[in-house]
This record gives C-alpha cells, structure tokens and sequence, in this order.
C-alpha cells in the first residue's frame, strides 16, 4: 500500500482502536466532522438501513458527541468503573471511491469489567474523507458478527 | 417450604427474599410453576406477515417454529422432530412451504402433516403407518390477541382472554394506533443481562429508579433541546401478576406528541394523524392513545414500552442470573418515511443495549445479581431480604398507586409467589 491517503486510512483505523482501547475519547471524537455517524446495526439484519430497520447504535454527530459527554459522566454507572478495552483490528483493506476512502476490516474487541469478559467481533465498514487537511470518519460503521449481544448485552461503550 | 416474601401491612414493609432472585432450586420451582404451565408470550403476528413465513425463537426453555400457514392461520410447533426429536428448523426466520428435517429428510407441511420420508416400505409393518402417526407437535394450546401470540405448554387454567382481563384492552390500544395496523420493523435486538428475570421486570415498573440512575439519559435530552418532564404516573395491577403504568409525562411519541426539534413538517403530519384518530376512534380512545405513555407488563414475559415508539421486550430465562432478552419495535403500517426515520432515531436514544439509559438498567440488574452473593444465609433481621415497601402506607389506605410507589411490583411478587409457592406466605 503506497497510496499516501490509503496509508492515512489505515492510520486512522489504528488510531481510532488506540483511543478508544485507553479512553481518549475528546482525542476520539475528533476523528469525526459535524457530518459523520457512528452506526451499529441489529445482528438479525446488519445490512438493514438505518432509517428503516432496528439498529443498535444509529448517531449523528450530535448524539455522539452526547455519547461521549455521558461516558466522561461519573452518572454513566455501565462504564463506572470503566471496561478494560482491546479494539484489535485486521484484515485491512482501503480503497479510493468516490470522495473519499471506503475500508473493510475486521476486529474483535475485548472488554473485560467486573471481574466478566465479552468478546464482540466485528466488521469494520468506514467511509472516510478529508476534512480541513485531515481524513476523517463520514460513516464508522460496526457490524457484529455475533448472533446475539451475549453473554454481555449492552454497548455502553464504544465498539 | 421457605418463605419467598414477608408482606405485613401492618408494619408498612414488604420484603423479599433473595434466595428467589439467586437459588437453582426456586429457578427450577419458577419452570414448573409458571413458564410450564401459563400463557406466555411468543411473537407478534405482525413478525410473520406473508403466508408461509416463519420464525424459530426459544420461549419458556424451549424452541419454537411459529408459522403463518397457508390458510393465513399462525400456528406454532414445538421445533422438534417427531421422529427423532432433532431440531427441525435451524433457521432464524424465512418463508417456506415444508420444513425438511436435514436427519433423515422427514419432511413436513406448515400444517404440520408428514408429507414425505424415504424408504417409507421400510415401515411396511408399522401401524398405524408414519403418516398417520407423525405429526409437527403444537404447543398445548395457542391462541392471539391483538396479534400478540400467546401459548401454554400445559393445558391453560382458564382461556388466554380471562387470563389477560384488562391487559386486553391495552394491547389493542397499541394497535389501534395505526390506520392500517401495526407492523413489526426490521432488525430485532437480541441480548443477554447477567441477572434474574425478575428483575428486569422490576426495574421497568420502578420510576423510583428514574432520576438517579439516568441522570446522564436526563442530561442528553437537555443537550437535545427536549423537555424531560418525569411526573409520577398511574400504577394499575391487572391480576394475574399483570400491570400497567400511564404517564402524561411529555417526552415526545413518534407520529403523536410532536416535539420542537422535530420540526414544522412533523407537527402537521402528527396535527393530522390526531385528527385522524378522533374520526376513527373517538376522542378519549385518540387522547389515550395520543397523550399517554405506557409501560405494559404481561406475566411472565412481555413488557410493551409504548413511550417514545413502541417496543415490545421478551424476557426468557436461561439461569438464575441469566436472561435472553428479545426487543422488537411495532409502527403503523404505511407510516410517513420521515416519522418513520424520526421514530426509529428518537426511541434508540434511550431504549435497547446501546440507548442512553438501557446500559445502565442492565447494570443495575446486573449489580444487585452480584451484590446479593453477599449477604446468602445471613439470618439476621433483614440481611437477606430486598426490600419492596415504598408507598405501602398509601396501598393500605387505599389511594391510588403511582409510579413512584411500590404498589404494582408488590403485585408482581405477590402474584409470583403464590405460583411457585402455591399460597401466601404473609407473616
């Protein structure tokens, strides 16, 4: 990969997993532009659209903004304390499209709290593009390869 | 046997034991008691619309084919091979005219009837011959109202609708909210919690609860430009371990209680999806519909949240401190694509396991699971006992109950025990 914006994706993709794993999340949010969404769809249709079908997480930027607000709270008593996260990413791919960058990957994220683990894996579906000189996230797109949130049900944090 | 609840009216308390939310052998009691033997909740019609759709979903421990047949008529099998009990249909949902057990290729209708085997002289001496003896197993009896389908795996005490009582006019105050009906949308939200059933059912009844555990949901909808207004609510107990609450707390009802950041366009689609209401339903059937929020629960396993939208939680216990959850969202059929869009965004921000407030309900479960290790065998006064007494006084003197009082869960508990232990245990 010798595309200097497809080695950028990648770099966001890692960081992106590196903030999130050590709870920088005013650094996270900054991954984002006012016109970005954060999305988890359903695990019974993940290729469901958001508008249409039951999603877990369907943020624009103000909610995620609001997400992240609430997860900064001493009041978010699901992150109180804070999961002990891994976002461990693989199986890159990035390619140029239309205005920007569309990448794949794959990853699991590991969250251990309580003395309980949970593994989710996932599918990453991103679309990225440039924004005042930086790439940024249009669309962070999360898709869980699990049949069903278990054995831990709740995305209170970010997956 | 060990009493579960110490109900004493005279001391305003009412307490209840831990052991029902931690012990294997009340578990067990729980399964014999009330999920083999009493209506529980399955699917909503709406979920199978087309003739030949189907769905598997485990209900009360075991695994269903629920069907619309090809008379349109919903039926729901036990999902078991009669021939060797393997699981029939290992599909989530689908449309199909057979089901073919993959074993040995038995194959089935969507009535149920064996319709083709292999090598049927194999059984040339048998009688009566498979075809007669073979049939998809139904459950004991099932049976519909307002779509929800319901069934028993024993023989019902008494008809689904006695059974339900009032709980019926409630559920067809949900789906009398669309012109052309209700449908279930596209994507149901499984997840697992940590915790016993019953308290999942707990915490939906307890607005006690309400400020401070979402106080962050409180601060979202602040930054939103939403009015949170959070005033107590009415608690009715149905019998039968059956409860509603109805709030007029505003909080916005998508496609009927219009809110500012909603915008002009939806103030007039909902200003005439009222109107439509009045003419079709009259004016009290429109404001109850239009002007209150309601927390339904269904003993054992169903919890209507008809609040922001509508959403229907199916609550199956796997353990003591283990509970498969199941979340749907009904809407009105043909409803605008923007109210549509606006509902599906306007409830996720607080219900379901990544909402703003449903994380931190699952915590609470999941830490009174956890918390109540602690005090097992504690025989001091009080040390092994939760306690259920907030507006008790209130309950004896015959008020009316509200949200904030304790008085429908004290219902609940009630109800429950005299199931599991076959009477009161007042002290």
């Amino acid at each position: 990969m010798s595309d200097p914006l497809l080695l950028a994706a990648e770099q966001l993709v890692l960081t992106d997993a590196l903030l999130l794993d050590e709870w920088r999340l005013d650094e996270w949010l900054e991954l984002f532009h006012t016109g970005s969404r954060y999305e988890v769809p359903s695990t019974t249709s993940p290729t469901g659209a958001a508008d249409q079908s039951q999603y877990l997480i369907s943020d624009d930027f103000a909610r995620l903004s609001s997400r992240v607000r609430r997860l900064q709270s001493s009041n978010a008593h699901a992150e109180q304390p804070r999961s002990r996260l891994s976002h461990q990413v693989t199986n890159i791919m990035a390619h140029r499209a239309e205005g920007g960058v569309a990448v794949t990957a794959s990853g699991s994220t590991w969250r251990f709290r309580l003395g309980q683990t949970d593994c989710f894996v996932v599918r990453y579906r991103h679309w990225l593009s440039e924004h005042n000189g930086s790439l940024r996230f249009d669309l962070r797109r999360v898709e869980l390869v699990n049949e069903r949130l278990a054995p831990g049900g709740r995305l209170s944090f970010i997956l | 046997m060990v009493a579960m609840i110490k109900d004493s009216p005279e001391q305003r308390t009412f307490l209840v034991s831990r052991e029902s939310l931690r012990s294997e052998q009340v578990f067990g009691d729980e399964q014999a008691a009330i999920w083999d033997r009493h209506w529980l909740w399955c699917a909503h019609e709406s979920e199978i619309p087309k003739r030949g759709d189907f769905l598997t979903r485990t209900v009360g421990g075991r695994p269903l084919l629920i069907v619309r047949d090809r008379d349109d008529k919903v039926r729901v099998f036990l999902n078991s091979c009669p021939h060797k009990g393997t699981l029939l249909c290992r599909e989530s949902r689908g449309n199909a005219r057979f089901f073919r057990c993959f074993y040995h290729a038995w194959t089935f209708s969507s009535e149920g009837a064996l319709v083709a085997l292999p090598d049927e002289a194999g059984y040339s001496e048998c009688d009566p011959q498979p075809r007669e003896r073979f049939q998809l197993s139904h459950t004991w009896a099932t049976d519909v109202v307002a779509g929800f389908v319901f069934v028993s795996f024993g023989p019902p005490a008494q008809p689904l609708r006695d059974w339900l009582g009032d709980v019926v006019d409630y559920l067809e105050l949900v789906m009398d909210m669309g012109p052309h009906g209700m449908e279930s949308i596209d994507g149901a939200l499984l997840y697992h919690v940590r915790a016993n059933w019953k308290l999942a059912v707990e915490n939906a009844l307890d607005a006690y609860h309400f400020a401070p555990t979402h106080q962050t949901f409180i601060e979202y909808r602040k930054d939103t430009g939403y009015v949170t207004s959070n005033k107590p609510g009415e608690a009715v107990s149905l019998g039968n371990g059956h409860v509603v609450h109805i709030s007029r707390g505003r909080y916005g009802r998508a496609g009927l209680d219009w809110e500012p950041s909603w915008g002009d366009e939806e103030r007039r689609r909902i200003e005439q999806n009222r109107a439509d209401l009045v003419e079709r339903l009259g004016p009290e059937r429109a404001e109850s519909i239009a002007d209150t929020s309601r927390i339904l629960f269904v003993f054992p396993n169903l919890l209507v949240f008809d609040i922001l939208g509508v959403a229907l939680r199916m609550l199956e216990p796997v353990g003591p401190a283990s509970t498969e959850v199941t979340s749907l969202q009904l809407a009105p059929v043909g409803e605008a694509t923007d109210t549509r869009r606006l509902r599906l965004d306007h409830l996720i921000g607080f219900l379901g396991p990544g909402g703003f407030s449903t994380p931190d309900d699952i915590e609470a479960y999941e830490a009174i699971q956890q918390g109540v290790q602690a005090t097992r065998g504690d025989g001091r006064a009080g040390g092994d006992w939760n306690d259920v007494s907030r507006g008790y006084a209130e309950e004896v003197a015959g008020k009316p109950a509200h949200t904030y009082h304790e008085t429908s869960i004290r219902s609940f508990w009630r109800f429950w025990n005299t199931q599991v232990q076959g009477g009161g245990s007042s002290i």
